[in-house]
């Protein structure tokens, strides 16, 4: 069960990532609410980006309303907080500004349908979690838009469900193996010691920062640039020079770029970020960087609770059920799969 | 200048009100919005300016109890903007729950701020009496008053609670129904169908044949290998879900209803909460003055009229003030109608100073209404006078609190101030062309002003330059404005009827020392070696440091000898 994979590992904000819109996300978190409310959780549910339409606004296709408990914490835009069906009873203003309106802090008197919006970054997922945990919720729940990794950054939530499904691809193999890719970016491994002292220098000064290897010891050289988007590292007038370097820790995002930057560099090298939350790399670019020798760590790694799987796509096929859960069971190692239609 | 306005842009620029405003911090949108209306006060507004002085003082007097005055702060934090609300409820627009809400929340923090009025023993002409209690009562449960809102919760709103919860109840109805269903399928099958509402047989299953047979079953797809059936919904399910269709129609009816009862019972109080917002504002905005009152250590503020003084007048100088004894003489010299300055500063002159660690100099000023000349040496401070005088200016006649010890200020229609080095890439003028288009644009509007004149003409020929210096000088004083000047034109002192003033200058002392500074100690130096008391004085006193400053900036040696030869050819040896 969904939810004593999350209570073994003692988390109290649990955030919802999809492969893909309309992977299953929803109708997963519908499904950890119906779990956590039979066994009495006071729970907080918040959304990033707009959600819980009773329709998708891209695809006009229906899409699961969030079915709330009475009792439940929610956090919305003043303009949609009253279209669901449940009956709410106002409690606290978040100061968050949204084009859908100022967010509020509800409790939920009658279960019922609920609009989730106007939550769009991460500080405020942070500031409304903490505002919902001094109200009472002991579990929460945050439902990122497809595009959203940022619900699952371990500086705001404790861990993650993954969402996957037929919507990604035609075949049950297909949508395996993109969901392998998929996971693989969540289990991004934990940087050692070391290169941990290394990304900690690098957010510090708010600069990219090099590791030397001298004398066993991995030496830190603060870069003067401050994004990987703009520059290559190794025009970087303190760049020490391709046979030096062992390491690089980027605060920022990885894309395929920075990656395809950093190929040259003899093998063993090693590149440092935040969390996969900032992990923007394909999977050839991956592939092909780590083929060189090369490994990418992570600062603080994000726990992956279970991964659920949508046999139906919003195309229309529908993919054989127990195959596709077998299929994404065998490339997910040790994490749990389930079939979030049963 | 706009025809009519109290200044101009460059004159709020060239005195630092921006920056200066920025430090006058309402909490909250309607203190903001007050903050935005701050308009000056013209020479027949003083009973408005005294109104809110008043104000001032009285908030001022009891910040002393400092808790008391954060719970002050925090309430008015917390102050919704309901301005538009109020205003859509006037109209008698249909509102949303969340704007009960917030209207809820406005009159919760309208009645803590009122009780800690109360508390504080503090009456504002300008505050709106207002049945806060009453008005929150209309938006909560029976009972206890709390923060939160709800619809269906409200006394007057027990229709709608119902309603919601017999929608609950037909909710638990489908639900019992469904699951009725899915276990009758999980009895005959095994098991029951997934969330997607099927259920699949291999063909070899005869399961497969019964449950073509079966009214909850309904046979969707048939393959070589499966037969794939979907739940069919129950009548009675369907029958319940028409019911809660229904349902939630009669609860949007009624929540419509009573959201438009609210705004028909807020409807006729409107105006009069919107008044009770911009006093709520208005307070924000007086706390923030009395914050910054304190900040700048203000003392006495007086607005003297043309007349000999009131005793009230007098008495008004005389609260807040530090020093009794000063304050007397301050009384006596009253009557003669022009400006006392005390121990003023410029705030962002004092910061530029402090953040480089010297010691600011305040200003103490006597200026008669009329004209007033400021020399010294360069480097001196009388631009800061300039600033100091016309920012006090303003502020007051804003009704804000002023940086000094005592300001006793006569109220003018308008101030302006020439900065002297006006030139203009985009007008194409130059430095002389700018400031004397300026000037022409300060003096051409005859309502009194307070003009304040830094180096007048100093971009042109020395020997023009002084004559137009002396010219306006003359001509300032057959005109209804005041008016200080900084000049280093001699002649200018010798005008009839100027009051002279003059910055003590460099300490002789200190000016020795000062010419063996090392290059990246000087500015330091120079500093400490300045001083910057404003002094009177009399007909051709104008310090001449010039050649000396010069030689500790280090220009060569030949060059000062030459300026040396020329100045005593021409007036004898510099002292």
């Amino acid at each position: 069960m969904l939810l004593e994979q999350v209570e073994l590992c003692g988390a109290r904000r649990v955030s919802l990532v999809g492969i893909a819109k309309h992977a299953g996300k929803t109708t997963a978190m519908n499904e950890l609410i119906d779990q956590a409310t039979a066994k009495g959780r006071a729970l907080g549910i918040v959304s990033i980006g707009v959600d819980g339409e009773r329709h998708d606004a891209i695809m006009g296709v229906p899409k699961p309303e969030v079915e709330v408990p009475a009792g439940a914490l929610v956090a919305s835009a003043g303009d949609v907080l009253e279209a669901g069906t449940a009956l709410l009873r106002i409690i606290e203003r978040t100061g968050i500004s949204s084009t859908l309106g100022d967010v509020y802090l509800a409790e939920v008197q009658e279960p019922g349908t609920v609009v989730l919006a106007g939550i769009r970054y991460r500080e405020q997922v942070a500031q409304v979690l903490q505002m919902m945990e001094a109200q009472g919720a002991d579990l929460c729940l945050v439902d990122g838009a497809f595009d959203r990794m940022m619900a699952a950054s371990p500086q705001v939530t404790d861990g993650v469900v993954l969402a996957t499904g037929a919507v990604v691809a035609r075949t049950v193999q297909e949508v395996a193996q993109k969901s392998a890719f998929f996971l693989q970016r969540f289990l991004l491994p934990q940087a050692d010691e070391e290169l941990a002292r290394l990304y900690d220098a690098a957010a510090a000064s708010g600069t990219l920062a090099v590791g030397v290897l001298r004398e066993d010891r991995l030496e830190h050289v603060l870069l003067t640039q401050t994004s990987s988007f703009t520059q290559n590292p190794q025009s970087d007038p303190s760049w020490p020079g391709l046979e030096a370097v062992r390491a690089l820790a980027v605060t920022g995002a990885v894309t395929d770029r920075l990656i395809q930057m950093l190929e040259g560099i003899p093998r063993g090298f090693a590149l440092v970020l935040s969390d996969a939350t900032h992990f923007f790399v394909s999977q050839s670019a991956w592939r092909k960087f780590l083929r060189r020798g090369h490994q990418i760590v992570v600062r603080r790694s994000i726990r992956v609770y279970g991964m659920t799987v949508n046999p139906y796509s919003v195309e229309g096929h529908q993919l054989p059920s127990g195959e596709l859960v077998e299929a994404v069971r065998a490339v997910a190692g040790d994490v749990a799969v389930w079939n979030v239609k049963e | 200048m706009t025809s009519g306005s109290f200044w101009d842009e460059t004159t709020k620029e060239l005195l630092g009100w921006p920056e200066v405003m920025a430090s006058l911090s309402p909490v909250s949108p309607a203190g903001l919005r007050a903050k935005r209306q701050i308009k000056p006060y013209l020479p027949s507004e003083r009973s408005l300016w005294e109104e809110r002085m008043d104000d001032l003082l009285m908030l001022r007097s009891a910040l002393g109890d400092e808790e008391w005055a954060k719970e002050l702060r925090d309430a008015l934090r917390q102050l919704p903007d309901v301005e538009g609300l109020l205003s859509l409820i006037e109209q008698g627009a249909t509102l949303r729950p969340v704007d009960f809400f917030e209207l809820k929340r406005f009159f919760w923090q309208g009645f803590a701020v009122e009780r800690l009025l109360q508390e504080g023993g503090l009456r504002f002409r300008f505050w709106e009496q207002v049945a806060w209690e009453e008005h929150l009562r209309r938006l909560n449960p029976p009972g206890e008053l709390v923060p939160s809102f709800s619809l269906a919760e409200l006394s007057s709103d027990a229709e709608l609670m119902r309603l919601h919860r017999e929608h609950s109840a037909l909710n638990e109805a489908i639900f019992a129904e469904k699951k009725a269903q899915g276990d009758r399928l999980r009895a005959r099958y095994g098991r029951k169908p997934g969330k997607d509402g099927q259920l699949v047989f291999d063909r070899s299953d005869p399961n497969a044949t019964a449950a073509k047979q079966d009214q909850d079953l309904q046979l969707m797809q048939e393959t070589v290998f499966e037969a794939i059936f979907q739940q069919v919904e129950p009548e009675r399910v369907q029958e319940l879900l028409q019911q809660r269709e229904d349902k939630l129609v009669e609860i949007e009816d009624r929540e419509t209803e009573a959201l438009q009862d609210l705004v028909s019972e807020f409807r006729p109080h409107a105006a009069m909460l919107l008044r009770a917002l911009s006093a709520l504002g208005r307070l924000d905005l007086t706390l923030a003055k009395a914050h910054l009152a304190n900040r700048w250590q203000m003392g006495a503020i007086r607005w003297e009229s043309a007349g000999v003084p009131s005793a009230q007048e007098a008495d008004r100088a005389v609260e807040g003030a530090a020093d009794a004894g000063r304050e007397a003489s301050a009384r006596d010299r009253s009557v003669t109608f022009g400006w006392t300055v005390e121990a003023a500063f410029h705030p962002l002159a004092r910061e530029a100073v402090e953040k480089r660690g010297g010691a600011y100099t305040a200003l103490d000023l006597e200026l008669d209404p009329g004209v007033g000349l400021i020399t010294g040496p360069n480097m001196g401070g009388k631009t800061v006078v300039l600033k100091t005088l016309g920012l006090l200016q303003a502020l007051a006649q804003h009704a804000l609190p002023v940086p000094a010890r005592l300001f006793r200020f006569r109220p003018v229609e308008r101030i302006g101030i020439s900065g002297g080095d006006e030139q203009s890439l985009a007008s194409g003028l130059s430095s002389f062309g700018a400031e004397m288009q300026r000037l022409s644009a300060l003096l051409g509007d005859s309502r009194p002003a307070l003009l304040l004149l830094d180096e007048v003409a100093r971009t042109t020929n020395p020997e023009e330059g002084e004559a137009l210096a002396i010219g306006l000088a003359s001509y300032l004083l057959t005109t209804g404005h005041s008016a200080l000047f900084a000049s280093h034109f001699p002649g200018v002192t010798e005008v009839n009827g100027i009051q002279g003033f003059r910055v003590a200058g460099l300490k002789r002392d200190l000016l020795d020392r000062l010419e063996e500074s090392a290059p990246q100690d000087l500015l330091q130096r120079l500093y400490s070696a300045m001083d910057y008391r404003l002094l009177k004085s009399c007909a051709g006193d104008v310090p001449k440091d010039a050649v000396r400053l010069a030689k500790c900036f280090g220009l060569p040696q030949a060059v000062l000898e030459q300026a040396q030869a020329v100045l005593q050819r021409k007036e004898g040896p510099t002292s």
